[in-house]
């Protein structure tokens, strides 16, 4: 094995780095590569190799913490690249999907499915309507300008969604409830969004890009409010109180690791990208109760 | 314990049917656990009024290109569309699981006839009609797997407390890193950093240890196929 993730006996390193990268969880989505890792693994005793052993690793690894046998989940990704790229499936859907697939994958998607259906549906009304008003969070001045809009979620099946927004002043949710987001894109220019909030410690807490998305979040044109599919249940590392978020809207998708250093830069309005539309919004966050 | 998702998301199943990639993709790892499990276990099916059981792979080369073959056929426009959208979306990619593993061992024992036994003019099924899916390993091969798992008990030994728990969360119950984060009450970017940490010290200990690149497979036990 070199150094670069290739294994001995194999001439492109590409493929090894490839098998590398899917093991340590860096892509789930088909690479550049020459041809397939599929048919390359079926031609290469060498990467054959290696992708068996992090198979057995990755099983052995849930076994010693108590897993029961099952496929791992480095074997998992690499069947769907497989298939994904016979189908030529490019990650990316032509139009969005508002209910973050995790959700999909555990016992809560049963519980919020009807809430993220009624999401949507407040959204898309909700920020019409929204958007026609004055102050709060709505779009303001300039029509082309992108915008982002908060949407707080009750906690229970048959809560209804409402604008995160109060008549003068900042939006406000309350703990117990989720955040949910949709954004305005009406010219198309901005092809990428970070979204975060910085609380009154100046810790950052990212909304978007998402760890499945390293290369950064891809937004589309929308000249309609269009629902991100992204949301925070406030609970888990939030606490009442005042935050700052920020959007970036962004010419390109900006890459994860490099806005660790920005984030606080930006929400404190010490520095500004260029090129770019940043929106900064305070955020209340209240203990209980109706906001 | 698993959950069936189709064809109750009629938004999903609208999605799927169009062949949205986002959609398959939900599809496929909402369903990719129970398929691979039925493909280990095995199941009974009859030939030829013969009553006859598939024991299930073993390989993983085997179970991987089942698993890759299995979904490929499921989300092909005409299994698409062939699904009716009523009943659940499991039976369906189970028949078609079963399906796959059939036409490979037709394949396999079109391919066994070139051969004859010097006992039997037949080939013979293990286990009076026990499909096996892979024979015990050999030597070579089981020494190399005593090695890495060796190698990736004491590796786990020396994880923290909390790596361990985040292992336990992502690896066994294959939530996401969102949903782990959530119940550890851990900021999602430390646990994105942390289960990449791990997979890449236990990556690097593999190369450390030359497990990588010469065992525990042995090129003979590896078939080269066109």
């Amino acid at each position: 094995m070199t150094s670069k993730g290739c294994p001995a006996g194999c001439k492109d390193r590409r493929f090894g780095r490839a098998l590398q990268d899917l093991f340590e969880g860096r892509s789930r989505t088909p690479m550049p590569l020459p041809y397939s890792l599929a048919d390359h693994l079926k031609s290469c005793p060498a990467c054959r190799i290696l992708a068996r052993t992090l198979a057995s690793a990755d099983r052995m690894l849930g076994e010693q913490c108590g897993a029961p046998a099952g496929v791992s989940p480095f074997e998992i990704d690499l069947a769907w690249q497989a298939v994904a790229t016979r189908l030529k499936i490019s990650g990316k859907s032509s139009r969005r999907w508002f209910i973050p697939s995790s959700f999909l994958r555990g016992r809560r998607f049963a519980r919020l499915l009807p809430v993220a259906v009624g999401l949507a549906l407040v959204l898309v009304v909700g920020m019409f309507i929204a958007t026609r008003r004055t102050g709060g969070f709505a779009a303001r001045g300039a029509a082309a300008a992108p915008d982002l809009q908060l949407v707080c979620i009750p906690p229970g099946d048959k809560a209804a969604p409402r604008p995160a927004r109060t008549d003068d002043g900042p939006a406000a949710c309350r703990i117990d409830e989720t955040l949910g987001f949709a954004y305005l894109n009406p010219t198309g220019r901005f092809g990428g969004l970070a979204l975060y909030a910085v609380d009154g410690e100046d810790n950052v807490l990212w909304y978007a890009p998402n760890p499945a998305e390293p290369g950064g979040l891809t937004l589309e044109t929308a000249t309609r409010p269009r629902a991100l599919d992204r949301t925070v249940r406030l609970a888990v590392n939030h606490h009442p109180g005042r935050y700052t978020l920020v959007a970036a809207f962004t010419r390109r998708p900006i890459e994860l690791d490099k806005l660790d250093k920005l984030a606080v830069d930006l929400a404190r309005n010490r520095r500004n990208l260029s090129d770019a539309r940043v929106i900064r919004r305070e955020m209340i966050i209240n203990g209980g109760g109706k906001p | 314990m698993y959950m069936e998702i189709l064809p109750d998301n009629r938004l999903l199943l609208d999605a799927f049917r169009r062949a949205e990639p986002e959609a398959l993709e939900i599809v496929y790892r909402a369903y990719v656990e129970r398929v691979a499990a039925m493909l280990r276990r095995g199941f009974e099916f009859s030939s030829r009024g013969q009553q006859m059981r598939f024991s299930g792979y073993r390989d993983p080369d085997d179970l991987q290109d089942a698993l890759q073959e299995t979904f490929m056929g499921a989300f092909s426009t005409g299994a698409r569309k062939g699904y009716n959208g009523l009943d659940p979306f499991s039976s369906y990619l189970m028949a078609i699981a079963r399906n796959v593993v059939l036409q490979r061992f037709r394949k396999d024992l079109s391919r066994l006839r070139c051969f004859m036994s010097l006992q039997a003019a037949e080939p013979e099924l293990s286990d009076q009609g026990s499909l096996a899916g892979a024979a015990a390993p050999a030597p070579d091969v089981a020494a190399g797997l005593g090695e890495l798992r060796r190698l990736v008990k004491a590796f786990v030994a020396s994880l923290t407390e909390e790596q361990r728990r985040i292992v336990r969360l992502y690896f066994i119950e294959r939530l996401s890193q969102e949903a782990t984060a959530e119940s550890l009450a851990l900021n999602r970017n430390r646990v994105r950093k942390q289960i990449r940490t791990i997979r890449k010290k236990l990556f690097r200990r593999i190369q450390r240890e030359g497990l990588d690149a010469a065992l525990p497979f042995s090129l003979d036990a590896i078939e080269v196929k066109p």
